[in-house]
């Protein structure tokens, strides 16, 4: 059996209750990883860029993008150090970086 | 860390939030399920004593303090990772979490408990983790000018 992770579903539940509505918004999650959180937060979200220096993580996600969600959806390969963007954030989501 | 919340302020627009989600510097119990009971067996060690969370939190204090963010919501919640077995869990914390360690005497210790005939046992690490919202402020004016 491999390991299940957040069985009860903790982690969206919270997430929902304290993030708020994301409808309409440009969000931005630092630390994507694989993309555990990414679906998620797309859905909600009108657009959701999502950044992690770990390219084999990044490239995994971005072979694992929905089809639904194609178009409201980027990763990037990035440190958040190096990340810019010319238009501004309205949510952030800083997931498990530290 | 500080500095990265400053980048992220940087990043929100005004008024804009931020979603801050890190385990807690609590510590993160391994446990037996055995049907409807729960036992300890002990906790997860980490190389660096869980301080990185501790100053994730502590970051996160300073850059309210410093003017950059309002903290508007927080809670904690626990994060589980469930397996069949305390070497399946091991298998998967060597593949996914550096610097973290199942010390032999909570191995045994699993593994002692989960010799009990319940058929609907498994093995939990249990990680408390701190979410919080908090609200971008327009810029300190020592920084904005």
């Amino acid at each position: 059996m491999p390991v299940i992770l957040d069985p009860e579903g903790n982690e969206g539940r919270y997430l929902d209750k304290i993030a708020g509505s994301l409808a309409g918004k440009r969000v931005l999650e630092i630390g994507c990883g694989e993309g555990r959180l990414s679906w998620d937060l797309a859905r909600k979200a009108d657009y959701l860029v999502a950044i992690d220096p770990d390219a084999d993580d990044i490239a995994a996600a971005q072979a694992a993008i929905p089809l639904e969600l194609a178009g409201k959806i980027e990763f990037q390969t990035t440190s958040l150090e190096q990340f810019s963007s010319p238009y501004p954030f309205d949510t952030a989501v800083l997931s498990w970086s530290f | 860390m500080v500095d990265a919340l400053k980048q992220i302020h940087r990043l929100l627009r005004p008024g804009g939030r931020l979603v801050d989600i890190h385990p807690t510097d609590d510590t993160h119990d391994i446990l037996v399920r055995l049907g409807s009971s729960e036992h300890l067996a002990g906790w997860l060690r980490e190389a660096n004593d869980y301080l990185d969370y501790r100053q994730a939190t502590d970051a996160l204090h300073q850059a309210v303090s410093l003017g950059y963010f309002k903290l508007t919501r927080q809670r904690e919640f626990f994060y589980e990772y469930c397996a069949d077995s305390v070497d399946s869990l091991k298998e998967y914390l060597a593949e996914n979490w550096k610097g973290s360690t199942v010390d032999d005497r909570v191995a045994a210790s699993v593994e002692e408990l989960m010799r009990s005939l319940e058929p609907n046992q498994m093995c939990v690490l249990r990680v408390p983790v701190f979410i919080a919202r908090l609200k971008a402020l327009p810029l300190p004016a020592a920084e904005s000018g």
